[in-house]
């Protein structure tokens, strides 16, 4: 196991690229992979997560090692992301998601059902409100607590619950009617 | 619907997350258990949340972001993009900078060239403090301002407990030298450590941290020393010896050689030669 989230930093922070490139290797894809659910294309995600870990590396002087290191990451790339459908508005529709998701050890039909599954949900999350979509994306791909979540997002644990319930209500009537 | 099934329902979220207390899940499991209605919707929402785990299942990032990221900074050349229908944006951008450089050169000028970050709280003997900039170092006393960038220095007969600002403290013990760098100014240590810290030139230090706003780390020529909500001690004994202690939270030690995590449960020693430190059951601190 190599050193802590929060030694590399700080180390980081005293101008060790090194360090800083071990933490932005160890956390490419997962900040790729919340950018994409948030943003639903491939290569806005990509450009998200090089700004993402870029402006991480900025703000290093405002991270306190008390915190976790990933949950301020994810308030980072909340921030970018949030930034970018911003500037977009609502004119763009994007279909990419789903080219990131094929995987290799299924069959082609199998992938296929599934892929059409998958891809009724993630058009259901997209669909959501940002408000609503960043605390589900955060507790179902990342795996966070609503107390991480809240931290990442800088709202209150009681507010991020009260937005996964409606965001969940939302979910389930909008994936009835897709159905 | 019943009331009893509105109240079930909103208590989905927690009895999920296992979170709900023990009577309100015992109360919503009897409730599922009697009302079909219920149960049906809380059978489609752990549908819907493991279809929501499988949609958002975690991908790989398609090319090395992380490399591009590095290559960019150590270039230098590392800058937002800006889109160009948004060049506003970049005016508007460079006219609130020159407002902000205005606002920093009057600061500069005319602003405090000290900043307090907290006070004597109590001394014995007679402690001193130099100032940054100053010749010589003035003896102080309960009650007196303590400055970033003071150098503390208590001799063989003093003792010095400082107040900071954000309710942490530091009690400096007999023949210790410190210099604060609480990273708020705008002035680089000498030390070349950046974060916030306590450079222990000489002695002991014993630190007491309510928050890393001030402070999150003590530097020694050996190492330095990381904090993460944490109260503890640490001696510079001499060039090939230091001595650390830790009672609450823990240590991140760092130095050339590479790092250990100290924990309480006595005293670790850090030997010049090897670098890291080492638990030291038969030490005592004095």
């Amino acid at each position: 196991m190599g050193p802590s989230d929060e030694t590399l930093a700080l180390r980081s922070r005293q101008g060790d690229l090194a360090a800083f490139e071990a933490l932005a290797r160890r956390y490419q894809s997962r900040v790729y992979g919340y950018a994409l659910r948030i943003v639903g294309d491939i290569h806005e995600a990509e450009d998200l997560t090089q700004e993402s870990l870029l402006r991480a590396y900025r703000s290093l002087a405002r991270f306190d090692p008390t915190q976790r290191f990933v949950g301020w990451l994810f308030g980072i790339a909340a921030h970018v992301c949030r930034d970018c459908l911003r500037r977009r508005g609502r004119s763009r529709e994007h279909t990419s998601e789903a080219a990131a998701d094929a995987r290799s050890d299924r069959t082609p039909r199998d992938e296929a059902a599934d892929a059409e599954e998958r891809g009724r949900v993630q058009q259901a999350v997209r669909s959501l409100p940002i408000k609503y979509r960043e605390v589900i994306v955060l507790h179902y791909l990342e795996e966070m607590s609503y107390e991480e979540v809240a931290a990442s997002l800088g709202i209150r644990p009681d507010a991020a619950r009260r937005r996964a319930l409606r965001a969940r209500e939302m979910l389930r009537s909008r994936l009835s009617a897709l159905a | 619907m019943s009331r009893d099934c509105d109240k079930a329902r909103t208590r989905f979220l927690a009895l999920e997350d296992a979170t709900l207390g023990t009577e309100d899940a015992t109360r919503v499991c009897a409730h599922l258990a009697e009302c079909g209605e219920c149960r049906r919707a809380w059978q489609e929402w752990q549908a819907d949340g493991r279809l929501l785990g499988e949609a958002l299942r975690p991908v790989e990032v398609p090319r090395d972001v992380a490399g591009a990221v590095v290559a960019q900074l150590r270039s230098g050349a590392a800058r937002p993009r800006i889109a160009v229908q948004r060049r506003w944006v970049l005016v508007g951008g460079l006219a609130a900078a020159a407002a902000v450089l205005l606002a920093l050169g009057a600061l500069l000028l005319f602003g405090k060239r000290y900043e307090q970050i907290g006070r004597v709280a109590s001394a014995e003997g007679q402690p001193l403090a130099r100032q940054r900039g100053a010749r010589y170092a003035s003896p102080i006393a309960p009650g007196a301002p303590i400055y970033d960038g003071d150098e503390l220095i208590a001799d063989g007969r003093s003792q010095l407990e400082v107040g900071i600002d954000d309710g942490s403290r530091l009690t400096m013990r007999q023949m210790t030298e410190l210099l604060l760098h609480s990273g708020q100014s705008r002035r680089r240590p000498d030390c070349g450590l950046e974060p916030p810290h306590v450079c222990l030139h000489e002695g002991e230090v014993v630190i007491d941290l309510k928050s890393t706003r001030r402070f999150c780390a003590v530097g020694t020529p050996l190492g330095t020393a990381f904090v993460r909500g944490t109260r503890f001690r640490m001696k510079y004994v001499n060039a090939s010896r230091a001595l650390l202690e830790v009672f609450e939270g823990e240590v991140i030690f760092s130095c050339p050689k590479g790092e250990a995590r100290v924990t309480p449960g006595g005293i670790w020693v850090v030997d010049g030669a090897e670098g890291i430190p080492k638990p030291a059951p038969d030490l005592t601190w004095n």
